[in-house]
């Protein structure tokens, strides 16, 4: 089977912007029935790694749901992912890393580096339309400057 | 009705004890004293001593302004040192953790022992024996360390109480769920909030704050034995409020947490707070502990570390449980965490520019949950030692700090 590597990359910069836009539903319809979803660090200060987010699909929904029931920041992010690199696939899943960057825009037009991190993705292309079976965003940010309850 | 400007700036119509005069918070004077009337002179919690469980491994840290390295030596005994090279006062240490056998400054190779502190070589010494600095002279200074329930404590003020002493019986109801089993620190970020480290720490003594949490409005605030718990205060400005059970199960996404995950001492579903002074709170949900210090940096930016609590050498599956409990509330993108910071951050917009004169710890309620006993008990202390009273930090100076 054939990668289309540009539409490959469309579901990165899609899962990006859908967050952005706190479009969930539409995010997690970019997501395969079994998605999984972390956010992991490796921490330098405990010398191990350590796992700051665990989803499966129907829970991660459930929780961006009720972001519009929380006290949030005035601000929006923006997630920008670049430097997509494709892997081979094997079993139809095709690993892909992406250099992520986060910036905060605050009410009063601050903007902000949030963090810097790598998307390590899986992606089914099956039927013609690449899923995502599961996302770990690695983050090199550790010390931020904030909490957010959209997660990266 | 709304307030007229003399209104407003007029001292409130309460007791001295039941408010606070805002330029504790922003004003760099202020800062600069607590940094060395309070920061310096009371114990501070650096690490928790599984952070350096083998001999030689080390961690540093930071306690009013002063670059530590806090290490196990070859004895297994824990100390500190200020991590500055005597020659040029480059710092020794650079990661913030790790197992080294000598300390070596990168700037002149001057080298340190880990367990003594003491310096054991010097390139080309002659030039140094030449104008009387001798070797044995240029160790590094060495910080009082304490250990009690496993965390590990410094204090700068050589002249100080002992620990023991200085915590007394406030963690009565911690103890036992960090020192009945060997625990080990399962998690660590950082915030560098921009905020009065005073305001962070007010965040983890009111309760009454707790209504800005959906998932405590949730899962905590409609149970009525939330606000019928009672705090209790101690010597040297520590307190710690009773427990109650939460309803996890009450927010979306949520389950009750599992009762074989329980701490010692702890239901599962139990939530238990203990602040000692000046910055260091204990949050307890059943399953995991969290700790927060604070590394003051300017009057209105802080440092925050937080630290979560598991038993050692546990399933690597109920590790995973416990820490995904301590995420989903505290964590970074977690329900709680984020609206804290919002909470501060609002704060600091409004407050800081100096044109708000007072904020109130008024509530008195039996001293239960919602009642302010804590933060009046807090700034009671910050009022002994600064010989300040918070609410009119600039009037006449109180006697001197009774121990």
């Amino acid at each position: 089977m054939t990668v289309d590597r540009d539409r490959i990359s469309g579901l990165i910069y899609d899962s990006c912007a859908l967050l952005d836009e706190e479009r969930f539903d539409d995010y997690i319809a970019l997501c395969t029935p079994e998605f999984t979803y972390r956010i992991t660090a490796y921490s330098e200060e405990l010398r191990k790694p350590m796992e700051w987010m665990f989803q499966t699909r129907d829970n991660f929904l459930e929780l961006l749901k009720a972001v519009e029931t929380h006290e949030v920041a005035i601000a929006h992010m923006r997630r920008v992912a670049s430097m997509i690199r494709i892997g081979a696939a094997a079993n139809g899943v095709v690993p892909v890393r992406s250099t992520v960057t986060v910036y905060h825009t605050w009410y009063d037009g601050d903007t902000r580096l949030f963090a810097v991190g790598t998307y390590k993705d899986q992606v089914t292309t099956g039927g013609g339309t690449p899923l995502l079976a599961s996302r770990e965003v690695v983050l090199d940010t550790r010390r931020l400057a904030s909490g957010s309850h959209i997660p990266i | 009705m709304s307030r007229t400007a003399a209104e407003y700036t007029r001292s409130p119509q309460l007791p001295s004890t039941h408010f606070v005069d805002n330029r504790v918070y922003h004003d760099q004077g202020i800062f600069a004293e607590e940094k060395e009337k309070i920061l310096s002179k009371t114990w501070r919690f650096v690490l928790h001593e599984s952070e350096i469980p083998e001999a030689y491994d080390y961690r540093t840290a930071s306690v009013a302004d002063t670059p530590l390295v806090v290490a196990r030596g070859k004895d297994g005994v824990i100390r500190s040192f200020v991590n500055s090279c005597s020659h040029r006062g480059a710092a020794v240490l650079r990661r913030p953790a790790g197992n080294l056998r000598a300390w070596q400054c990168m700037y002149h190779l001057w080298t340190y022992d880990p367990t003594t502190g003491e310096c054991v070589s010097r390139p080309r010494p002659e030039a140094f024996d030449a104008v009387g600095l001798r070797q044995d002279a240029c160790g590094l200074r060495e910080v009082r360390t304490g250990l009690i329930y496993g965390l590990v404590f410094v204090n700068l003020d050589e002249d100080c109480m002992p620990l023991e002493e200085y915590i007394g019986d406030s963690m009565f109801l911690q103890r036992e769920m960090i020192d009945t089993v060997e625990m080990e620190v399962i998690d660590f970020f950082e915030l560098n909030l921009k905020c009065n480290w005073k305001n962070w720490m007010e965040t983890n003594m009111d309760l009454y704050h707790e209504f800005m949490h959906v998932a405590n409005r949730r899962t905590s605030l409609q149970i009525p034995e939330y606000y019928s718990r009672n705090w209790h205060t101690f010597p040297n400005g520590h307190f710690t409020v009773d427990r109650y059970s939460v309803e996890y199960d009450k927010y979306p996404g949520w389950e009750n947490r599992d009762d074989s995950l329980a701490l010692p001492g702890m239901k599962e579903d139990e939530f238990q707070i203990t602040d000692v002074f000046p910055d260091l709170t204990f949050l307890t949900r059943g399953t995991v502990v969290r700790i927060d210090n604070q590394i003051p940096l300017t009057p209105t930016e802080t440092l925050v570390q937080y630290r979560a609590l598991g038993i050692k050498g546990e399933p690597e599956e109920n590790r995973m449980r416990r820490i995904r409990d301590y995420h989903s509330i505290w964590g970074p993108f977690g329900r709680n965490l984020p609206e804290d910071c919002l909470g501060v951050t609002l704060q600091r917009e409004a407050i800081y520019g100096g044109r708000v004169p007072y904020t109130y710890w008024c509530r008195e309620e039996d001293n239960l949950s919602q009642d302010d006993i804590a933060a009046r008990t807090w700034w009671k202390e910050w009022s002994r030692l600064m010989r300040r009273d918070q609410s009119q930090p600039f009037g006449p100076v109180l006697p001197e700090a009774a121990e």
